[in-house]
């Protein structure tokens, strides 16, 4: 029999790579195997869960240089000696592992020591010793780390934190790390592809050094109280020929003139905290890439967004978690706007009987459609909804959202239809052949016994794939996956 | 003797592939083009060819395995080219097309991992793609002991090591 080579079996192994049943067995056929398969598994071995943590924990404290022993032992840190084996191990573990959070260094470090009682500065002090230990391990033995949440130790300054910082693709920075700490990261760290940082404000200058600073930066997350930040926006400027997703939450943190800058984007999302100001210069905004649009903004007056979907016709996804009211007229131009995007596949709307003319030449244009989510601020009859849907809409729609209970101002929103109707909703959909319909529905909606019964006939019978009440739509997995468009560094 | 002909042979170009027991293929050289072939041939590295550059020898790939490799490579010339950027995407899920999955059922192990091997060789990354997934897809849930037998492989493991392995993992 041909024996595959181990540049084949690593390509095998990839595909199990988030299934750490069979990747332990193959672990255990010979050493070939082993050998190919360890590095597969390790590189995150948190992902396997509760069956695995115990190996990881030994494995990881048993790596750990005789000089930080030394130094914890020097220290007074009582070490659990039950959690320590004798090296050397099979595999130098470590120096496989592609990512890093506080979650694991705080479980190692947890698992390593116990603290001498009622001495909460001790206990204090040696968690950090240990912390500071475990990550001069790491940033010393891993030269293919790949994704990093930064901790608030300096550990940039520490021994192979140059090889290591040089290759490091993803850097998560959720504390409000000092402008002077992202200069010094911007000297070592320049291969970024993508960056995420929950917090800063107008007075850092280092974190635009460090964002000026990448060769090819392609997605970045902001997150800040300040807006029109104009050293930030010149260095996204700078990064415009490779950014292709960005993402902003609380305030539009950059000038629009700098947004525009941006022309290769695939995907914007927007979560604002109040309206974009800027309003002038962001009518000019040009994405003509654009393939992701998701915003949540109660405040910013929907025809803004209107203008600028409408020079965006490669459109796939349109998600509005919140968005502002529209009036009739503000809808239908809308829709008028989205219908030029043929490529569409999921898409938002207020919904109101008045559309309905709309939404059939929507339909005859979207022919790739596969969801829609409709939102209401008032109580809503649905029939009129179901029998365009059934009749007019395309073949592959797949998922509907009847949402809009998540308003804060609305007094009353729900989507009100008889068991009649919804049987005979569902009866055409089956009739017609359709694909399996998961209905995703406000949770203020009322459930009644006779209701379950029908829902289950429907799911029992293929007509329905899923019929779930959810608060948040984002977070349902089917969709959500769609918007993490970008690079994917989950490592698994 | 001639092996297989591009049903386009005669309205489009060809190239001339010759397997190591010489068996010789006359193929359409969008294939050629699609997959690369010319590529490497040009880079001049990993094939023979002749200095018109209508024909190559393959000394890895049989006329049996090259044989299936062209009929999936034909199957799959209109297809849209995928994006090869994103590994971890690629890799998401072991899920394997109608036409591909009926392709791989009709042929043995042997011949599966042949195919996978001229896929690496060939650098045609899609065919190597179902390939692996096909073996993934035989590996999942199986001891090391069903492994072993299924793959016919011998475990060479010192009792020692398997301890430690089984320790450590």
């Amino acid at each position: 029999m041909a024996q595959l080579p181990a540049d084949c079996l690593n390509e095998i192994f990839e595909y199990l790579s988030r299934d750490g049943k069979s990747l332990i067995s193959c672990l255990l056929v010979n050493r070939l195997w082993c050998e190919i398969a360890v590095p597969i598994i390790w590189r995150n071995p948190w992902r396997f869960g509760k069956a695995f943590v115990q190996s990881v924990l030994l494995c990881h404290i048993a790596s750990l240089p005789e000089v930080s022993m030394d130094l914890l032992n020097e220290c007074r840190v009582k070490l659990n000696k039950e959690r320590l084996v004798a090296p050397p191990l099979l595999f130098d573990y470590v120096r496989y592992t592609r990512i890093l959070t506080p979650f694991e260094i705080e479980m190692i470090g947890s698992a390593m020591a116990w603290t001498i009682e009622n001495d909460e500065i001790h206990a204090q002090y040696v968690k950090i010793l240990i912390e500071q230990e475990l990550y001069k391990m790491f940033i010393n033995k891993c030269p293919n780390l790949k994704q990093l949440h930064l901790p608030e130790i300096p550990i940039w300054y520490f021994p192979g934190a140059n090889s290591c910082f040089d290759k490091l693709q993803r850097l998560d920075c959720y504390h409000d790390v000092p402008s002077r700490s992202y200069f010094e990261l911007a000297q070592v760290c320049r291969n970024l592809k993508r960056l995420i940082v929950r917090k800063f404000d107008a007075q850092n200058h280092g974190l635009a050094s460090l964002i000026q600073n990448q060769h090819a930066l392609q997605h970045i997350e902001l997150t800040s109280d300040d807006i029109d930040i104009q050293h930030i926006g010149d260095a996204l400027s700078s990064q415009a020929d490779s950014l292709l997703h960005i993402y902003f939450h609380g305030k539009l943190c950059i000038p629009a003139v700098s947004l525009a800058t941006l022309v290769n984007l695939r995907s914007l999302k927007l979560n604002l905290l109040e309206e974009v100001n800027d309003r002038k210069p962001f009518e000019s905004v040009f994405f003509p890439y654009l393939e992701v649009f998701d915003v949540d903004d109660f405040f910013t007056p929907f025809p803004v967004y209107t203008n600028l979907l409408s020079k965006s016709p490669n459109l796939t996804r349109i998600h509005w978690g919140t968005l502002t009211r529209a009036s009739v007229k503000e809808l239908k131009d809308y829709i008028h706007v989205i219908s030029r995007c043929q490529n569409l596949t999921f898409v938002t709307l207020w919904y109101n009987d008045s559309i309905l003319d709309c939404l059939d030449q929507m339909f005859l244009s979207c022919s790739k459609l596969e969801g829609i989510r409709f939102v209401t601020d008032s109580v809503v009859w649905a029939e009129n909804l179901f029998n365009i849907l059934v009749n007019k809409a395309p073949n592959s729609l797949k998922i509907l959202n009847l949402g809009g209970g998540e308003y804060y101002d609305s007094d009353y929103a729900d989507w009100e239809f008889t068991n009649e109707v919804l049987i005979n909703f569902l009866d055409a959909w089956k009739l017609m052949k359709r694909k399996p319909l998961s209905i995703y529905i406000n949770p203020e909606s009322e459930i009644s016994f006779s209701w379950i019964r029908i829902i289950g006939k429907y799911l029992d019978d293929g007509t329905l794939k899923t019929y779930k009440y959810v608060d948040f739509f984002d977070e349902m997995e089917c969709i959500r996956e769609s918007w993490d468009v970008g690079i994917n560094y989950r490592y698994n | 003797m001639d092996g297989y002909t591009s049903n386009n042979a005669s309205e489009n170009e060809t190239i001339t592939l010759k397997s190591s027991d010489g068996i010789e293929f006359h193929i359409d050289t969008r294939i050629a083009n699609r997959y690369t072939l010319l590529n490497n041939w040009n880079s001049g590295g990993t094939y023979w060819f002749t200095a018109f550059k209508k024909s190559a020898c393959l000394p890895n790939v049989t006329g049996k395995v090259l044989e299936k490799v062209l009929e999936w490579c034909e199957h799959h010339i209109n297809d849209p080219l995928p994006n090869y950027d994103d590994d971890d995407s690629r890799r998401r899920n072991t899920v394997i097309d109608d036409w591909d999955q009926n392709f791989l059922n009709r042929v043995d192990q042997d011949m599966l991992f042949d195919i996978i091997l001229a896929a690496n060789y060939l650098d045609i990354k899609l065919l190597l793609d179902i390939g692996c997934k096909t073996v993934a897809n035989m590996i999942k849930g199986k001891s090391p002991e069903e492994l072993r037998s299924s793959f016919n492989i011998v475990n060479d493991f010192t009792p020692e090591e398997e301890e430690a392995i089984r320790r450590e993992n």
